[in-house]
């Protein structure tokens, strides 16, 4: 058999600081990307990063990205379900895969073994299941009624709707995604990525598989190769082994951008709970718009990160009775808009002067800026955090799939660090007064009965 | 792997290097022989953990975090079952600003925020316990540990904790601190003799002391039994099957971390993830551990699942339980297991930070760091029937099942 190996168009290096080489981009005929970078030890990461999550749903398809994620791992003409999990984890690979608003990636970690082979094989058996699913009728199990389930045969739906039920136990997740519906009008974003119930219990397979087809193209790929291996041999083996049968170029999907928020929204849930949980939340810049996401994050670490942060120390380490018991934020980055958050849980009698307590420190942020202090200490965790993601092939991996999917190009990680260098206070100061600005929050509560 | 070196400093606190080469961030791990086993209420061991980061004679608790975290230094110091370890990691530029504040928590913290402290874990614990998961490993370890220190849990914890005194913890900490019972291991691209010797400096002054602590014997379970937590909002049963297992330095403990492997632990592949989630749909979560302390083992098997499963769960878990005492393992499921346990290690062993993680571990746990080098000929000798036998010598002893449900599921 002559196999129609798929040509390389383009090539690019990029330097990464903690590396000892640059990382190499192979852009192919096809579409399909591959980027390898080496790092010397004995673990290698595969993994395949392909460009669609919850982003392309709608209320009909409800995590069907996710559900499709699982079901990836149900076999393909020449392995049978679980083949892949026993075959690789007999190796002693991590395997598993994970799925977001704007991705879905799927990876492999494990000795690369003598010669490499235990690398090849999980190069052939990653590559396979991406390209060649078969999602058998019987592992995903019969589609039946949520609300009415006497089903006998308990498959894959099952598994879904249990992992739906762990995360209603979950108070921080609920309240997450309570906030993330407050959020969102009309961007899709606003879908929670696991879904509901009601659609994993009946959506039919022949939507799944049309789902399939329709992202998981080579354009939409990214296979990611870190570990100690020879580019070209490595290169020359992906090609091999993604043969797509589907290349069809789809059009760029466009999204309903989000209208401007223009006031406070409020939301409060109730749980058999005894302390109160609490999100705030803030659209923030595209993760692209990479000046004003970096100073976004610096706003972060100064107001919610570690222990010398604002909120930590003005409101749990100073007071004699602190009314918070944790309290923190974070920066979400996405595609077409990141989020900006303050998670706090405080005492529930407290309620009221807890969220008071937060807008009088946002406040304080435009009263009186970060210090240069704070502006420092930002500066260096970031730039301590690049080297802390270059101690592990999976975090190296995970990086570029990230910058690869989310920010659409790996010369963002370059930029992001000559961006780093040149900002300023007064930039970040600006920056944090566009987006996190009390008149747009929305707040998630959820509050003992 | 690069091997690593052992020396003693002049006091004797075992030092224990590796350089790796071309790494960014150094690791250093203070291992000190302590934690909640050597504690008479539960909680001590913690909160003398956190106080080290609350203030030293020259520095107070806003000014240890402002200059660790300017120079983006971690630090963080737990109190574990059998140890208390002092973990700190930081770009190798600023290894002398690391190791001063390292020296002075743990030579000159004044334990003074007691009363803040024990308020902030109050808060803590109490978020911990809005976790149903939480809920029903409380009500598993209380009830097969009883009174003996390892039955430490968030809720025996909040009792004990307003009756702790400063004096207390000074004298736990104090006590625990004794040169010939800890070690240091710093992993990174540093020379042993550069490390050595700012360490004889930093802590040289460490005495030996005579250890004073004893742990009471852990109790065989006397009657199988099930516990129980009613939640009624909860949207899945949270079920922990719990059994009493080897202690970490006994010859069969590496024969049920396999065991535990194929039964549980291997990732997608376990008889419990192919047989309660592939192939019955009862979970997303289904999991067996096996945790090996000094004085104690616990052996558990886990599932979330929909209330009205718990029942086809438990039994589950018996049927693969018996399994593993009736039939002798497969020898490919056997290899598979073993390579997987194997494999695994070296991705557990990647970053500096995890190396020394071990090697200290190894080391203040009383197998030698060098064990790390030895478990690989270990689990290589494991045959099927040492599998059949430690199911049967452990597996077959009485059981603690706890359960979280609303109360119908529960009768």
């Amino acid at each position: 058999m002559t196999l129609d190996l798929s040509q390389i168009v383009n090539q690019e290096e990029v330097k990464f600081p903690f590396l000892d080489k640059p990382v190499k981009l192979y852009k192919l005929e096809n579409g399909h990307t591959v980027v390898i970078a080496y790092k010397q030890g004995d673990l290698v990461n595969v993994s395949t990063w392909v460009k669609t999550g919850s982003i392309n749903e709608d209320d009909n398809i409800t995590g069907i990205s996710h559900f499709l994620e699982h079901l990836m791992f149900k076999g393909t003409n020449k392995y049978g379900p679980g083949e892949f999990d026993r075959i690789l984890e007999a190796k002693g690979a991590i395997v598993n895969a994970a799925t977001w608003k704007d991705y879905t990636f799927y990876y492999v970690t494990l000795p690369k073994g003598e010669n490499n082979e235990q690398f090849v094989q999980a190069l052939e058996l990653h590559a396979d299941m991406m390209i060649d699913p078969v999602f058998p009728d019987e592992e995903i199990g019969k589609a039946f009624d949520f609300k009415n389930d006497n089903v006998e045969e308990k498959r894959e739906r099952y598994v879904v709707i249990e992992e739906i039920r762990m995360r209603d136990d979950q108070p921080w997740t609920r309240t997450y995604n309570k906030l993330n519906n407050l959020m969102y009008n009309e961007h899709p974003y606003k879908l929670d990525v696991i879904g509901t119930g009601e659609v994993i219990a009946s959506i039919a397979r022949s939507e799944i598989v049309d789902y399939y087809n329709k992202w998981y193209t080579p354009e939409n790929f990214t296979t990611i190769i870190v570990g100690d291996v020879d580019e070209q041999e490595t290169l020359e083996l992906i090609k091999k082994n993604f043969v797509f049968k589907n290349t069809e170029k789809n059009p760029k999907p466009v999204y309903t951008p989000e209208p401007e928020q223009t006031k406070e929204r409020y939301v409060e849930k109730t749980g058999k709970i005894n302390t109160g949980f609490a999100i705030m939340g803030f659209h923030a810049p595209k993760a692209t718009s990479l000046k004003e996401s970096i100073a976004i994050e610096m706003v972060s670490i100064s107001l919610g990160e570690g222990k010398s942060c604002r909120l930590y120390q003005n409101l749990i380490e100073k007071p004699d009775l602190p009314i918070f018991n944790l309290i923190g934020s974070t920066q979400y980055n996405f595609k077409d808009g990141n989020t900006f958050f303050i998670q706090m849980n405080f005492k529930p009698e407290n309620k009221d002067e807890a969220l008071n307590t937060i807008k009088n420190e946002i406040n304080e942020l435009y009263d009186n800026k970060i210090t240069e202090q704070e502006f420092n200490k930002a500066k260096k965790r970031l730039k301590s955090q690049f080297a802390s993601e270059s101690e592990t092939v999976s975090e190296i991996g995970e990086g570029i799939g990230y910058y690869m999917t989310v920010c659409e190009s790996l010369s963002c990680y370059v930029e992001y660090l000559e961006i780093l260098n040149n900002i300023t206070i007064n930039d970040v100061y600006e920056i944090a007064k566009k987006y996190i600005d009390l008149n747009k929050a929305s707040i998630s509560v959820l509050m003992p009965e | 792997m690069n091997s690593f070196d052992t020396i003693n400093l002049k006091n004797g606190i075992r030092l224990i290097t590796r350089k790796n080469e071309n790494t960014p961030r150094i690791s250093i791990n203070v291992f000190i022989d302590s934690g909640v086993k050597y504690q008479n209420k539960a909680g001590i061991a913690s909160l003398t953990a956190r106080l080290l980061l609350q203030g030293t004679k020259t520095r107070n608790s806003q000014q240890i975090a402002d200059e660790l975290d300017s120079e983006a230094i971690e630090m963080s110091i737990d109190a574990k079952h059998d140890y208390i370890k002092l973990r700190t990691l930081f770009l190798n530029e600023d290894i002398d600003k690391a190791l001063e504040i390292l020296a002075d928590v743990m030579l000159n913290s004044t334990f003074d925020e007691i009363e803040k402290e024990k308020i902030k874990l109050q808060g803590e614990i109490g978020v911990e316990l809005d976790s149903p998961r939480t809920l029903a490993v409380d009500n598993l370890i209380r009830n097969m540990f009883n009174d003996h220190p390892y039955g430490q849990s968030p809720t025996t914890v909040l009792k004990t904790l307003p009756e702790i005194k400063k004096d207390e913890v000074i004298d736990f900490y104090n006590d625990s601190l004794s040169a010939e019972r800890m070690n240091i291991v710093v992993i990174g691209n540093i020379d042993k003799d550069v490390i050595k010797a700012k360490l004889e400096k930093k802590f040289g002054l460490i005495k030996q002391k005579e250890n004073k602590f004893s742990v009471p014997a852990v109790d065989q379970l006397s009657e199988s039994k099930t516990v129980t937590y009613a939640k009624e909002d909860a949207a899945q049963a949270q079920i922990f099957q719990g059994w009493l297992g080897p202690v970490v330095n006994d010859e069969d403990a590496i024969k049920l971390k396999i065991l535990n492997t194929l039964l549980g632990a291997s990732g997608l592949s376990s008889r419990l993830f192919v047989e309660l989630r592939d192939k019955k749909g009862l979970a997303y979560v289904v999991r067996s551990s096996y945790e090996s302390f000094k004085h104690a083992g616990l052996f558990n098997i886990y599932i979330a699942t929909e209330p009205s499963n718990i029942k086809i769960a438990l039994n589950g878990f018996k049927t693969e339980v018996k399994k593993l005492m009736t039939t002798l393992v497969d020898k490919k499921e056997l290899e598979n297991a073993k390579n997987n346990y194997l494999g695994k290690l070296a991705f557990f062993h990647e970053t500096n930070a995890q190396q020394g993680h071990y090697l200290g571990y190894y080391d203040i746990i009383g197998l030698g760091a060098k064990y790390d080098n030895e478990l690989k000929d270990k689990v290589k000798k494991i045959t099927p029937e040492d599998i059949k036998d430690v199911a049967n010598k452990y597996l077959s002893l009485n059981s603690t099942i706890s359960i979280l449900a609303p109360e119908k599921f529960l009768k």
